[in-house]
C-alpha cells in the first residue's frame, strides 16, 4: 500500500482554542479515508490544512514525497469539493469546469476534452451551456465534484458534499461517489459527520474526537472492534456493560455485571479481571424462558421497519435490543419480563 | 356601505396629495422648460425648444456643464477605484478591527456639507493648493465615498468568502482571483456605486460653492442665474440637470437589479 500522503505531529489552534492534537495521519493511494466525528473534532481543520487554507501550528504535511506544509493552496496539487457547492454564478457549467484548467493554461482543444470527459463523468454532458444558477442541489454538486477532478488532483478532499442535500439524493450521490472513485482511481479523504455515510463509501475511517485520531481501521474495525468508548458510541449504537471476573473455566469465564450485580456466563476468556462489554444491539436476542443470559424487563419497543428495538431494563442500566422485523416475538410488550441472551460467539472487549 | 366606499376611495386620494406634494413643482419646471413665452404664467402658450436652445448655445451654460461633467466623471472614477479597495479591503480585515474602520470610512456621510465645504477650504488654503476643478472632484470624492462604500459593502457582504479559496483551490494567485472571480460576480454594484457617486457630485452646491475656483458648474449657475433675474433658460438648464440624474438613477436600478439576481442565483441553487 503506497502512502500518497502523510501528516505527523500536526497541531493547531484558533486563538486560544486548541483544535488539533498531534495529529498523525497516512492516507494510501487510491483509498476513500473518511475522517468521522462530531463537529468541532477538528476534521474539517485536517482537510483544510491539506488544502493549505490553515497552517499547522506544528507538525508537516507531505504529499507523494514532497513537503507541501509551507505551500500555498493555488500551488498545491490537491483540490477539494465544499458543502456549499459554490457555482460560479457569472459562468455557464462548462466555464465553471474549465475554470482550473483555464488558469493552468490548458490548451484550448485540451480543455475541451477534458472538460466534456468530467461532465460525462458524472453524467451532466448535456448540461453544459446551462447557466450554474439553473441546477438542482444534486446536479450543482456533480458540477462542483467534476470541476475538482478535472484537474486530476493527486488527493482530491471532500468537506461534507452531500449534507446539503436532501436525504434521498444523498443516498444516490454516495453510489455515483463510489463509481466516479472506482472509474477515476483517485485518492478521497472524505470529511463527514454522518457515521453512515462514512462507513458505506470508505476503505478506511479515521474516528476522531476533540482533536485526537481515536481509532483507524476499516469500516468493520471500527464497527466490531471499536478501540475505545467513543469510537463504540458514535459509530452505531452499541451497549456498554461492565463486568468483573469472578471464576473463569476453560473457554468460558463466570462474570458479574457490575451495575446490576446479575451474573452472567461468558463464552470467551477476559484478557483482565475488569472489562466492558461492547455489544451492538442486533447481536442480542431476546427470550420468553429459560435461565440463560440476563433478566429483565421490557420498558419501550420502537418499530423501525427492518428491525424492532427494544429497550430492556435491568436494575440499574437499559439494554438496547434489535431484533429482525420478521423474527420478533410478536407477543411480547412492554412490562412483559424477559431474558437478554448474549451471542454465542466471543462478544468485543474494552479493557480501559 | 357607503361609509366603507369612502374611506376606502381615501387612500387614492392621499397617494394623488403625497405625489403631487412630490412631483408637481418638478412638472411645473420641466414643462416651463417647454413653454414658447417667457412669462411664467400658467397656461403656458405655446411649445417650443428656444430656453434649450438659448441654453445649449450660451457659452455660460456649456461651460458649466462641460465642467460639472468633468468633475463628476473624474470623482465618480476615483470613488469607484478607492472604494472598491476599502470595501475589499474591509471584507478581509480581521473581525476585531472591522467594525471600528466601517465606522472610520462611513462617519463623514453624517457631516453637513457646509461643515465639509468650510474644512476643505481651509486644508486647501493651508497647503497653498490653487482652487480649480480639481479641488472640487477631490472634495467630491471625500462627500461620495461614504455612499459608495454603503453600496458595495451591501453585497460584498453577502458573497460566499469560500468562492476565494475555491478560486485558489483551482490555482488562481490573488490576482487571477480577484480578475475572475471577485470583479465578474461584483461590477455591476461596483458600477452602481460609481453612478451614484456621479449623481451626488452632478448637482453637489455646498461643497463645490466652497472649493472651486474662477470656473462654475451647473448647480452653481442656476443659483447665480436666480440671483439675477428671472431667466426661463433656467428651466431648460434644471431639466437637463434632472434628465441627467434621473437617468443615471435608471441605471443604478438596473445595475443593483443585475447583481442581485446573481446573488439569488447562487443562494437558489
Amino acid at each position: 500500500m503506497n502512502t500518497v500522503l502523510s501528516l505527523t505531529g500536526i497541531s493547531k489552534s484558533f486563538g486560544k482554542v486548541p483544535i488539533l492534537h498531534g495529529v498523525d495521519l497516512d492516507v494510501h493511494e487510491g483509498e476513500i479515508l473518511s475522517l468521522l466525528g462530531p463537529s468541532g473534532c477538528g476534521k474539517t481543520t485536517i482537510l483544510r490544512i491539506i488544502g493549505g487554507f490553515e497552517r499547522p501550528d506544528r507538525g508537516r504535511v507531505v504529499l507523494a514525497g514532497k513537503d507541501i506544509t509551507d505551500v500555498p493552496p493555488h500551488r498545491r496539487p490537491v483540490n477539494i469539493v465544499f458543502q456549499r457547492y459554490l457555482l460560479f454564478p457569472h459562468l455557464s457549467v462548462f466555464d465553471n469546469v474549465a475554470f482550473g484548467l483555464r488558469i493552468d493554461k490548458v490548451g484550448k482543444r485540451d480543455i475541451e476534452r477534458r472538460v466534456r470527459e468530467a461532465l460525462e463523468l458524472v453524467g451532466l454532458e448535456d448540461l453544459a451551456d446551462r447557466r450554474a444558477t439553473q441546477l438542482s442541489g444534486g446536479q450543482s454538486q456533480r458540477i462542483s465534484l467534476a470541476r475538482a477532478l478535472v484537474k486530476r488532483p493527486q488527493v482530491l478532499l471532500l468537506d461534507e458534499p452531500l449534507s446539503a442535500l436532501d436525504q434521498k439524493v444523498r443516498i444516490s450521490m454516495q453510489a455515483e461517489l463510489r463509481r466516479i472513485h472506482r472509474e477515476t482511481g483517485t485518492t478521497f479523504v472524505y470529511v463527514t459527520h454522518d457515521q453512515q455515510e462514512a462507513m458505506s463509501l470508505s476503505n478506511r475511517v479515521v474516528v476522531m474526537n476533540a482533536g485526537r485520531i481515536e481509532q483507524i481501521g476499516t469500516p468493520a474495525d471500527v464497527y466490531h472492534r471499536s478501540a475505545t468508548k467513543f469510537v463504540s458510541g458514535f459509530v452505531g449504537d452499541a451497549n456498554l456493560v461492565a463486568v468483573e471476573a469472578l471464576d473463569s473455566a476453560g473457554d468460558g469465564t463466570e462474570v458479574k455485571v457490575v451495575e446490576t450485580g446479575q451474573r452472567l456466563r461468558l463464552r470467551q476468556t477476559l484478557p483482565q479481571r475488569e472489562a466492558v462489554l461492547v455489544v451492538r444491539p442486533e447481536l442480542l436476542r431476546l427470550s420468553a424462558t429459560g435461565d440463560d443470559g440476563l433478566s429483565g424487563t421490557i420498558s419501550d419497543i420502537a418499530f423501525l421497519g427492518s428491525a424492532v428495538q427494544f429497550h430492556v431494563d435491568l436494575d440499574g442500566m437499559t439494554l438496547r435490543v434489535q431484533e429482525p422485523a420478521g423474527a420478533a416475538p410478536l407477543t411480547l410488550g412492554v412490562g412483559d419480563v424477559v431474558r437478554v441472551v448474549l451471542p454465542d460467539h466471543p462478544v468485543h472487549v474494552l479493557t480501559d | 356601505m357607503s361609509l366603507l366606499r369612502s374611506r376606502r376611495r381615501s387612500p387614492g386620494l392621499y397617494l394623488a396629495v403625497v405625489l403631487a406634494f412630490l412631483y408637481l413643482p418638478i412638472a411645473v419646471v420641466v414643462l416651463f422648460s417647454f413653454n414658447s413665452s417667457s412669462t411664467l404664467n400658467l397656461p403656458i402658450k405655446g411649445f417650443s425648444l428656444r430656453w434649450y436652445e438659448a441654453v445649449l448655445t450660451d457659452p455660460t451654460y456649456t461651460s458649466a456643464l462641460r465642467n460639472s461633467l468633468i468633475v463628476a466623471v473624474v470623482c465618480a472614477i476615483i470613488t469607484t477605484v478607492l472604494g472598491t479597495l476599502a470595501a475589499f479591503g474591509l471584507t478581509h480585515v480581521s473581525p476585531r478591527v472591522r467594525p471600528w474602520l466601517a465606522v472610520l470610512f462611513f462617519a463623514p456621510i453624517t457631516l453637513p456639507g457646509l461643515f465639509l465645504g468650510l474644512s476643505l477650504l481651509a486644508w486647501f488654503a493651508k497647503l497653498d493648493i490653487e482652487l480649480s476643478l480639481w479641488t472640487v472632484a477631490a472634495a467630491h470624492v471625500v462627500y461620495t465615498f461614504p455612499y459608495f462604500l454603503l453600496v458595495a459593502q451591501s453585497v460584498l457582504d453577502r458573497i460566499d468568502p469560500q468562492y476565494d479559496e475555491l478560486a485558489a483551490d483551482l490555482g488562481a494567485s490573488s490576482l487571477l482571483r480577484f480578475t475572475r472571480v471577485t470583479l465578474p460576480m461584483t461590477w455591476p454594484v461596483l458600477v452602481a456605486g460609481g453612478m451614484l457617486s456621479f449623481v451626488l457630485s452632478f448637482d453637489e452646491f455646498f461643497i463645490t460653492f466652497f472649493v472651486i475656483g474662477p470656473q462654475s458648474t451647473v448647480p452653481l449657475v442656476i443659483y447665480s442665474a436666480m440671483r439675477r433675474a428671472i431667466d426661463p433658460s433656467i428651466n431648460a438648464f434644471a431639466t437637463l440637470l434632472l434628465l441627467v440624474t434621473f437617468l443615471s438613477g435608471v441605471v443604478i436600478a438596473v445595475l443593483a437589479r443585475t447583481g442581485r439576481a446573481a446573488r439569488k442565483g447562487v443562494k437558489a441553487s
